[in-house]
């Protein structure tokens, strides 16, 4: 007669076809399993808490901090001259410190244009496609490792992207050139006075480094449209409401997008009948470029050269200054002119 | 007096007088974008787009806001090509009066423009068109210029203006 642990032996054997895994065995091997499981659990909860990327949750309330920390031997403000769009952008940045000052290795820079309009380069609605080129070619050779070139556009996107120039040039250097997509905004609370929560694209909720590369021009609303203006190209949703009270607008954009740095392109600046344009006869040609780390102080200096607007004439200015953001007084920064 | 039949044929007459009256005060639609061919050269592109006076911001953004407080009622726009190259856009502006169209025409007015008899008032640049009439203003802006560049655009100007 059997005992009852050979029963029990033959019974686990028939029922899992194979010979000799006792109940015991069975168990053994999966607190194994259970244990393997665990330490892997473990193990994902641990590097996910030391990941340098912040929580989802946290992302949505934080303004967007992309400087690099000020550095005595660089002036904060250059402008550079009578060359063509490559050559001023080169001259600029090397008057800054260098590319490498500003993008690291292996970080996600997301170059922010004006590419707003359907209008050709020379009629000076969007930023020159040369300018943003030469920018991502620099910044492809200081290490990124990916460099996107996006805008919330006002006109159909496609033909902005296209007629502007700046998807070709930008796909040239190697740039991943990304379209507004509906279903790619999230909502963030911009934390400002009048700006609260509002849907933002997603490419600038997600990058290491941001360069702001406006073009200066005339607008009709606020005398000039320059640096802090261009964040409005961030932005879903019904922007109009965003025009009614512009200026505080303006100031809570720019208290939520702090750039790494901003290339104004004065290459062609729009004087008349912006931001629009369409007439070649409201276009000058300058030829020149302005960059700093002070987004205050480029705003300043543009409006001045340019409109001869003082910051008494546009609100947003003092109202940003006020706010930390930077210095309406430019002619006091140690600046470097080529 | 009048029999209720008589009665039944003055009240029938009123009715009819009404209706041609009314039908009479209706305003036309007007449609100002000259068909394919309509004006040599030319051909219609795309689509017209037809955007109320809350809904502008989505074609021209923020610039959308000096054309509301000139009163513009509704922005229709479409696209041309002139002999298969050069591109043009032509938007047209209702406004609610030739005063609003007549405000947004002498804003950004530069002395490079060329008066031109076309409307009630027209300037041409290098690669653009701009002119009123009565409420309507009209802006054709090409992307590109070249030797016959203006008078192409005054064509198609002249064909949107017989249209209005």
């Amino acid at each position: 007669m059997k005992s009852g642990r050979e029963f029990e032996q033959e019974a686990t054997a028939a029922g899992q076809g194979a010979p000799g895994v006792t109940r015991r065995e069975a168990m053994l091997q999966l607190l194994r399993l259970g244990g393997v499981a665990a330490c892997a659990a473990g193990a994902g909860v641990w590097l996910n808490e030391h990941s340098r990327r912040p929580i989802a949750a946290l992302a949505e309330q934080t303004r967007r901090d992309h400087r690099v920390s000020a550095n005595a031997q660089w002036p904060p403000l250059t402008v550079v001259q009578g060359a063509e769009p490559r050559r001023l952008a080169m001259q600029a940045l090397e008057n800054l410190g260098g590319m490498r000052r500003f993008v690291s290795r292996q970080d996600v820079v997301v170059l922010k244009p004006n590419i707003a309009w359907d209008r050709t380069p020379e009629q000076a609605a969007n930023t020159n496609p040369e300018l943003v080129a030469e920018v991502v070619r620099q910044c492809r050779q200081a290490g990124a490792k990916r460099v996107i070139v996006t805008d919330v556009s006002c006109n159909e996107p496609r033909r902005c992207f296209q007629r502007s120039g700046i998807q070709a040039a930008a796909l040239a250097e190697g740039a991943e050139v990304i379209l507004p997509d509906p279903d790619h905004f999230r909502e963030v609370d911009i934390g400002g006075v009048i700006l609260k929560s509002w849907p933002v694209f997603t490419p600038f909720l997600e990058a290491d480094k941001i360069l702001n590369l406006p073009i200066a021009k005339h607008h009709v609303l606020t005398g000039a449209t320059l640096g802090m203006k261009n964040w409005y190209g961030i932005l879903g949703g019904e922007r109009s409401r965003l025009h009614q009270q512009i200026h505080q607008c303006l100031v809570d954009l720019a208290s939520f997008m702090l750039p790494t740095l901003t290339l104004m392109d004065c290459y062609r600046i729009l004087l008349r009948n912006g931001p629009t344009g369409g007439n070649l006869e409201d276009v000058a040609v300058k030829k020149t470029l302005v960059a700093s780390t002070d987004p205050v102080a480029i705003d300043a200096y543009a409006a001045k050269a340019y409109w001869n607007l003082d910051p008494e004439q546009l609100p947003y200015l003092q109202m940003a200054a006020a706010r930390g953001l930077g210095t309406v007084e430019f002619e006091k920064l140690a600046v470097k002119v080529n | 007096m009048f029999g209720p039949a008589a009665w039944g044929k003055v009240i029938g007459l009123f009715a009819i007088a009404v209706v041609i009256a009314g039908a009479g005060c209706k305003k036309k639609a007007v449609n100002p974008f000259p068909a394919s061919g309509a004006v040599a050269g030319w051909e219609k592109t795309s689509g017209t787009r037809v955007f109320a006076a809350k809904d502008l911001w989505h074609y021209i953004d923020g610039d959308a806001e000096q054309y509301i407080q000139a009163g513009v009622v509704s922005t229709s726009t479409s696209d041309y090509k002139y002999q298969s190259q050069l591109e043009a856009t032509v938007d047209v502006y209702t406004m609610s009066d030739s005063g609003g169209a007549r405000k947004m025409m002498a804003s950004g007015q530069t002395s490079d423009a060329k008066r031109v008899p076309v409307g009630d008032e027209c300037l041409a640049y290098q690669q653009s068109v701009t002119f009123r009439k009565g409420p309507y203003l009209v802006r054709i802006v090409a992307y590109e210029s070249g030797p016959g560049t203006q008078e192409a655009l005054l064509a198609l100007a002249r064909g949107v203006e017989a249209k209005l």
